[in-house]
């Protein structure tokens, strides 16, 4: 099946098939491959000090601490969070003769992924709303 | 292991072992570099890395986050039903991927990690 089929299949399926379960396979796939190239990032940036040195690698990851780069994080987070739960729903359902009860685990996962968003935003909101008042960072900066 | 005779079931076998490395490893890898509070910085990784627990840590969530990553976007391209040469192409492409990322990673945390 070619790639523009295929992906009209997966509309017509969301149209017809209404049910949150429909959601989840989405959103999975989506944090998933996400989550994937992110990976490949985040390798590259943790070999700064094997390819330049340390004090570029402090350099670096220090200009990350900025506001809009803090949203992100707070954001890709919220997807390996969203992709761990469900993941821990798809684990329950397969070992644990859990898929009669996957619906109410379904809504558990979207409430812990709401409440770990909610978390890391409270966490991060001095650098978020540039309130960070870290000596230390100041004066790397 | 049964499931591990049926080629198909391999892929859906190791997807589940490295979800289950990954939920408790990534869970402690945020705690202590992402909500500690603290600004990341060279001198504070390589603290952390001069113990040897650490580094093995940190190289089984490398190996299993490219597998189970890896292994996710190659059952997405399953989906379009893909045939041979061209499936197998891809199939080395992502191997090539895991077993290169898993050298590099693996030598950018010993840079991270001298005395």
């Amino acid at each position: 099946m070619g790639f523009i089929a295929k992906n009209l299949d997966w509309l017509k399926d969301t149209i017809i098939n209404r049910h949150l379960g429909q959601w989840a396979f989405y959103l999975n796939r989506l944090t998933g491959v996400i989550i994937a190239l992110y990976l490949i990032l985040h390798i590259y940036i943790n070999s700064l000090a094997l390819l330049f040195s340390g004090d570029t690698y402090t350099r670096i990851l220090h200009s990350f601490e900025t506001p809009l780069l803090k949203i992100f994080e707070v954001m890709l987070i919220t997807a390996v969070a969203f992709h761990a739960y469900n993941g821990v729903r798809i684990l329950l359902v397969d070992f644990c003769k859990m898929s009669r009860k996957q619906n109410v685990l379904l809504v558990f996962v979207f409430l812990f992924t709401i409440v770990t968003f909610i978390a890391v935003l409270i966490l991060y909101w001095p650098v978020i709303a540039g309130t960070e008042t870290d000596p230390a960072l100041v004066n790397k900066l | 292991m049964e499931v591990q005779r049926e080629k198909g079931l391999r892929l859906w076998f190791w997807q589940r072992i490295t979800a289950i490395i990954l939920i408790f490893g990534i869970a402690l890898h945020f705690a202590v570099t992402h909500f500690l509070g603290e600004v990341l910085s060279f001198d504070l990784v390589n603290e952390r890395l001069q113990h040897l627990l650490w580094i093995v840590f940190d190289f089984i969530l490398l190996i299993a986050a490219l597998i189970h990553g890896f292994g996710g976007l190659w059952s997405i391209y399953l989906d379009y039903n893909p045939q041979g040469t061209v499936r197998r192409f891809w199939g080395w492409v992502a191997v090539f991927f895991v077993l290169i990322l898993t050298v590099y990673g693996m030598l950018s945390l010993i840079a991270l990690s001298p005395k």
